[in-house]
Order: structure tokens, then sequence, then C-alpha cells
């Protein structure tokens, strides 16, 4: 892009994270002025309006760009901002290395700013009738809500605009550390505290990979780079990923160890199995925190990472092999997870590991850019979802459990309203955003082989059902209310308007994906033809251009009956929402193994958390009664002494006297002895 | 005659400890405190008039007015405190004080 074209300086794109952290900073202000909380959202939210206006702006700028230069696939552009961290003595400082703090613009960065910024606006507008009670009175800890959510945006805008490895980790983290502080928002309640907690020390262990992972590039990467690149940013290390094909190490290319490596963050951070366990916790945290970072943006950093570093991943089929065992795994697990559960968020938290298992398949069947068309469209009606949950449970009074309400469609008519197309859209119901973005990803896995196109197809099937099930439990049989809902529940306008914009993305955003034209003639679907604006905008990135056709119309039919069939079959079975479980009944031991979520965070605590914490109360113990033994043995020297000797001191005076004439006798007879 | 006059001071000296130590009353076992005081005055002087080298000099009667210009003031203060005592408890037995005990 040059600057004669661009509409807006790449110096002004450059602050885009910048808006949310001054907002957050004001609010933190706020809080020290001890101004009240009431208006304490207004600095947050302009601050993210900003960044969602440059946002979009560089959307249409890169756009424009890219339409005027179809056929060159380079990457976007480099904005540096300053050099952070000398890496070398060099002979002149032109050539030195550097960790430079710089920001890379391209398809890639331009897609995941479009929807990080637009569903933070989304979010944060709907937190100010969220976190408030029913008399519109902030609750506790309005502003401090705030502020982290400003703080969040601005990490998560770095975290996705970073053009350097050391940035994209640092940003990575920053979530971390927002995810953690949000979860844990209703600290005094110990099950947030402990989800807090959980969600943090989880993504260690993924991190613990990644930064092995960027450590490893940087060591194989060294040889290569010339005086005066910076070793680690995205481009200098694009250029010679081809080394690390042929480069062997412990019997496995270097492309694979690294890629390996940096996928087990990618695992940490997207909640995939092994580590999901803590996702599921999260929901502990209120709920725009739950549909901004713990579904729509945080948890997709994963697959975004995956996606920017396609040009390691894709020079090793083991890894990318890893990558689909991981997602197709996960994907069915956790979709079999959400059968069997009651808690709305919970059930929508499962849906969003298996969704972002979905995207995995993707990235491991070699088409980053259908996954992160996914994750575009996922962003969407996972937030709505959320969101309509949360105005369910504002309404019921902090009540989640489907089991404890129903009909609720007499009561929240709008929320009816935005839930039923944020779950078509989840279901994967025909010309819906879902729909476009699963298909691509289940033709990428037929591509691969017919196995596990079959299983990704089934795992849609399973996603159409559960979710309906939730949906018909909630909102349809009769009205039944729970104590906690009052006497007239009702639904906020300000939490309802932005559902209904989420709701308009959740309808449309499938269209930014697909091109139109095809032969009307054939069949009403034949006229939308796979790959619209988004794949052309990501193949001008690191993504490159993968090479893949489209399942054609049989595919688009098959998985719009699957969809369909899986609504109906909810609908048979839970349409007029049975306060006995049917397929409780029905499975048994299956249903009661998927409803204990398959013992997984009960075999971690066997394997990992009880041996962990014999080991800290063995060190614990060591150190209370070995240790502090020896100390206390030293000091009881002087206080047995002083015990002993405490009863000589009785406070009478002429035994004092006569002591002392028995002493000076025997200090006159000693000496007298002596001389 | 040295020998004599040390003989009587620690004589005064030695009664004066024996009732410091053994009477109960606080006004006896202040008089044997100044008993003890005249036992070591009687000692100055001795030395005084029977030097052990030179010739006597009335270094040791110097001292001792002195002396008994402290002990005055001392039993004048020393009285006044046995008063006060007296008010406290009622009685003038030294077993009654022993409230700086190790408890």
């Amino acid at each position: 892009m040059t600057a004669a074209t661009s509409i807006l300086p790449a110096g002004l794109y450059a602050t885009l994270p910048l808006w949310p952290l001054f907002g957050a900073l004001l609010v933190g202000l706020w809080i020290a002025l001890r101004v009240k909380p009431e208006r304490a959202h207004w600095p947050v939210v302009l601050g993210v309006l900003v960044s969602a206006a440059l946002a979009v702006t560089l959307f249409f700028d890169l756009q424009r760009q890219y339409a005027a230069a179809p056929e060159t696939h380079a990457g976007g552009f480099v904005y540096s901002v300053y050099n952070w961290i000398s890496l070398g003595q060099p002979a002149s400082l032109e050539h030195n290395q550097w960790l430079a703090v710089n920001f890379y613009f391209d398809g890639l960065t331009g897609v995941m700013l479009l929807f990080v910024t637009v569903v933070s606006l989304m979010v944060v507008l709907y937190a100010v009738g969220y976190m408030r009670d029913h008399h519109g009175h902030p609750e506790r800890g309005y502003e401090r809500f705030f502020a982290f959510l400003g703080v969040f945006v601005f990490s998560m805008i770095t975290l996705v605009l970073a053009g350097n490895f050391v940035l994209l980790y640092l940003g990575w983290e920053l979530v971390g550390l927002c995810s953690y502080l949000l979860i844990g928002f209703y600290y005094g309640k110990p099950a947030a505290a402990a989800a807090a907690k959980k969600a943090f020390i989880v993504n260690r262990i993924g991190d613990f990979g990644f930064a092995l992972g960027i450590f490893s590039l940087y060591w194989f990467l060294r040889p290569y780079v010339q005086p005066g690149e910076n070793p680690l940013d995205y481009a200098v290390v694009f250029k010679y990923a081809q080394h690390l094909a042929t480069a062997q190490i412990g019997g496995m290319s270097q492309a694979t160890l690294v890629s390996l490596l940096l996928f087990c963050g990618a695992i940490g951070k997207s909640a995939q199995f092994p580590l999901h366990v803590w996702l599921p916790d999260a929901m502990e945290g209120p709920t725009p925190v739950s549909a901004l970072i713990h579904a729509a943006t945080m948890v997709t950093a994963g697959v975004y990472m995956v996606a920017r570093c396609t040009p390691i991943f894709g020079l090793s089929p083991l890894a990318l092999d890893v990558v689909l065992a991981v997602g197709m795994v996960g994907a069915v697990l956790t979709a079999t997870m959400a059968m069997a559960q009651y808690d709305l968020k919970r059930i929508l938290a499962y849906s969003t590991i298996s969704q972002l298992a979905f995207m995995f398949v993707g990235l491991g069947c070699g088409v980053p850019d259908s996954a992160v068309f996914h994750v575009f469209t996922h962003a969407w009606f996972k937030a709505l979802l959320f969101l309509g949950a949360g105005s369910v449970m504002h309404a019921m009074g902090g009540i989640i459990d489907a089991r404890k309400f129903s009909g609720l469609r007499h009561v929240l008519p709008q929320t009816y309203a935005v839930m039923w197309v944020g779950c078509l859209a989840l279901a994967g119901f025909p010309l819906l955003a879902g729909f476009w973005s699963k298909d691509e990803i289940v033709h990428a896995a037929f591509e691969r082989h017919a196995a596990v196109g079959i299983i990704m197809l089934a795992t849609a099937g399973l996603t159409a059902y559960y979710t309906f099930r939730m949906f018909f439990l909630c909102f349809h049989g009769p009205l039944r209310l729970p104590a906690e809902a009052g006497e007239h529940p009702h639904e906020s306008t300000t939490m309802i308007r932005p559902l209904w914009v989420l709701a308009g993305g959740a309808v449309l955003a499938g269209y930014l994906g697909v091109s139109f034209g095809g032969p009307a003639s054939e069949s009403f679907l034949a006229i939308f033809r796979p790959h619209g604006l988004i794949h052309d905008f990501l193949h001008h990135s690191t993504i490159g251009h993968p090479e893949h056709g489209h399942g054609g119309l049989w595919l688009l039919y098959l998985s719009a009956g699957v969809a369909l069939a899986g609504i109906a079959l909810a609908w048979l079975r839970y349409g007029a929402a049975p306060v006995a479980d049917p397929d409780a009944r029905a499975l048994g031991g299956l249903w009661r193994l998927w409803h204990a979520k398959y013992f997984v965070d009960e075999v971690y605590d066997a394997l990992f958390v009880r041996p962990l914490r014999a080991l800290g109360r063995l060190f614990f113990n060591t150190d209370n009664y070995g240790v502090d033994g020896v100390i206390w043995l030293v000091t009881a020297v002087p206080r047995g002494l002083g015990f002993a000797l405490h009863y000589l001191q009785r406070g009478a005076l002429q035994a004092y006297a006569l002591s002392m004439v028995i002493g000076l006798v025997a200090i006159l007879v000693l000496w007298s002895w002596w001389t | 005659m040295l020998a004599a006059h040390l003989l009587v001071g620690a004589l005064l000296f030695a009664l004066g400890l024996v009732g410091f130590v053994t009477r109960r009353n606080l006004i006896i076992i202040f008089l044997c405190t100044e008993m003890m005081f005249q036992g070591i005055i009687l000692n100055l002087v001795a030395f005084g008039r029977y030097p052990l080298e030179g010739p006597p000099t009335f270094d040791g009667q110097v001292f001792s007015l002195f002396l008994i210009a402290v002990a005055a003031a001392e039993a004048a203060l020393g009285l006044a405190l046995v008063v006060l005592l007296y008010r406290h408890r009622g009685t003038l037995d030294a077993g009654a004080w022993t409230t700086l005990r190790d408890e």
C-alpha cells in the first residue's frame, strides 16, 4: 500500500490499540478522583468506538488496494513505531538487529480487527446495561469492569497488529491477564476466584510451549538472518522459513518442532483438548466477558496465530496432522459434552470449544482462509448467543440453569427473536453466517479424507441438536420462572440494541465470504459460489493462496440437511421443554458420561492436582517442621533458661538482700582463697 | 587501736545487715540501713585518725560529715516513702510489697 492511495495515513492506523487504553486510563483517573461511577463507561465506549471506526476504514482501505492489484498475493505493510531492544553489537547502527515495536497490516489483520473492534464495541455497549441492577444503579466495581475491558481491547488489538513474535507474545499474555482479571471480577465468590486461577495456570502450560517455540525459532533462524534484519519480525521469519523444512533436529524437521511448540500455545489459548478445561469454568465471569473474551475474540487468538504462521506450519505435514487430530478429537468431545449440560453459558462454552476445534480442523486441512472465515462469522453469532444468555440471566435474577425456567418467549420477546437468529447461525441453517464458513471446513475435511469429513458433518449435526435443545428448553414450553426472577421479569433496552446489531452480523457476515453469480437455473443454492471478499482479502497476507476447490452443491445440500435434521430432532424431543430430560433417560450411561464431561477434570485432579498438592504439602511440612523446628530448638535454649530463672524473681525485698549478702560473702571467700 | 575501731565498725555493719535481712517492719529495716551507715562512717573516721602511713589527717572526718548530711536527706526521703506505703496498705510489713515479681 502506498501513501498516495490510502484513505488515512499509516501512522493513524498505528494508533488503533491506543484509544481503548486511553479510555481505560481515564477510567482509572475516574476511580482515583472518586467521581460517581454512573458514567464511567464513557471513556471506554468512546475509545473502542474510535478504534472500530479506524478498523472499518482500514478494512475498506486495504480492500481498495487489493482490488486494484488482485494478482499480487504479497502481504501488507509494516509500520515501525520504535526500536525496542537491541539484539546485537553491530559495526554501524543501520546494521543493528532489533526487537522492534512494529505493526503488521495485511488482509489477515484487516479481517481480525474488523470483528474484534466492532464486536468489542457492541459488548461494551451491552455491558452498560448489564452491569446494573434492576433500578439502573451500577453494581459494585462498575468502573473497574470498564477499565479492564478497555485494557483487554488494547491488548487484543496489539496481539492482532503485532509485527513480530515477541510483540505477539506480549499481546498474548496481556489478553491472558485481562481474562484472569475479568473471570475473577466477582473475586468475593470462591468459584470465580478458583476459575480465574485455573484459567491462568492452564494457559501457562500452553504458553510455556509457545515461548519455547519462539526461542527455537530465533535459535534456528539466527544463522540465516542478515545484518539489518530483525530476526523475529514476521517478514524476516517467513522469508527464511524454507530453511526449517530441511534442517533436522531430534528426528524431525525444525519446522515440525517449531510448529508443534507454537501449537501448544494455541491449544492453551483456544482451549483445545486436552487443555480445554479452563474455558467452561471461565463462565464464572460476567456474561459480557464470556461473550467478548471467551467466545468472540481472545480464544480465537490461537487460530489467528496458527493462520499467521501458515508459512511455518505449511512446511510440516506432521504438525498439520497433529492440528487436525487435536481439532477433530476436541470437536467431537466437546460437542457431546454440550449435549448433556443445563447451564446455558456452559453449553455455549462447550460449543465455543467445539467451533474453535472446527477452525483447527480447517487449519489442519490446509485451508487457513476458511478457518479465519469461520473465526469471523463465529464471532458475531457466538457473541450474540452469549449476550442473549446474559439477557436471560439478567431477567431471571442471576439464574442460568435451563431446568429452572421455560417458556421465556412470553416475557423476553426480543431476546427470543435474536436468539432464534443466533441459534440458527450456530446450527448452520442455510443462508446464515455459520452455514457458509462451516461448509467450507467440512468440505476441506472431505477433501482430506472421507472419514474426517463424515466426523465433522456428524459434529455439525450434533451442534444443531444441542443448540436447539438449549433454545427450546429456555424459550418454549409452558412459562415457568424461578423465584429469583421477581414478579415482572423484563429485558433492558440498553442491552437489546447491541444484540440486534450482532444479529445483523450473524445473518450477513457470511456473505463477505461468498460470491454470487452462479447458474440460478440449476437450483437456488447454486447462485452462491464459495470464496468471496474475505478470502481474496486473506490471500493478501502471510496465509498466501491455499489450494482448495469447493464442495459444490451436493455438500451445501447435505450440510443444510444435516443442520435441519438436528433442529427437527431437537424440536421433536425438546419442543415442549419437558421437565424430565428425554435424552438422560434414553442414553443412560453415555449421557451421564457426557454430563460429567468425560471425567476429564476428575482425571486431571487425580493425575496432576493431587500429586502436586501432596508435593506442596511435603515441602510445606519440611519447612514448617524441619527448618522451623531447628530454629525453634535454638530459640528454646534462652527461653528455657529464662523460664527456669523466673522463679527467683519473687519481688521480695529482703530475699534479694539476702541473696546479695550470700553472693558477696561467696565472692569474698573465693577472693581470699584465690589470693 | 585501729583494729578496735574497725571491729566496732564491722560489728555495727553486721548487726545492721542481719536486721535488714531478718526484720519485717519497714521502719526497723530502715533503721538497720542507718546502722550499716554508721559502721562505715566509723571505718572512715578510724582510717583518718590512724592512717596506714604518714601523719593523721582530717579527711576521714570531712568525708563522714558529708555522709551524715546525705544520710539525713535520705532518711527524710525514706521515711516519707514508708509513710506513703503505709497509707496504701495499712501495714508496715515488707512482705506486703512484692508487686515487682515475675508473674
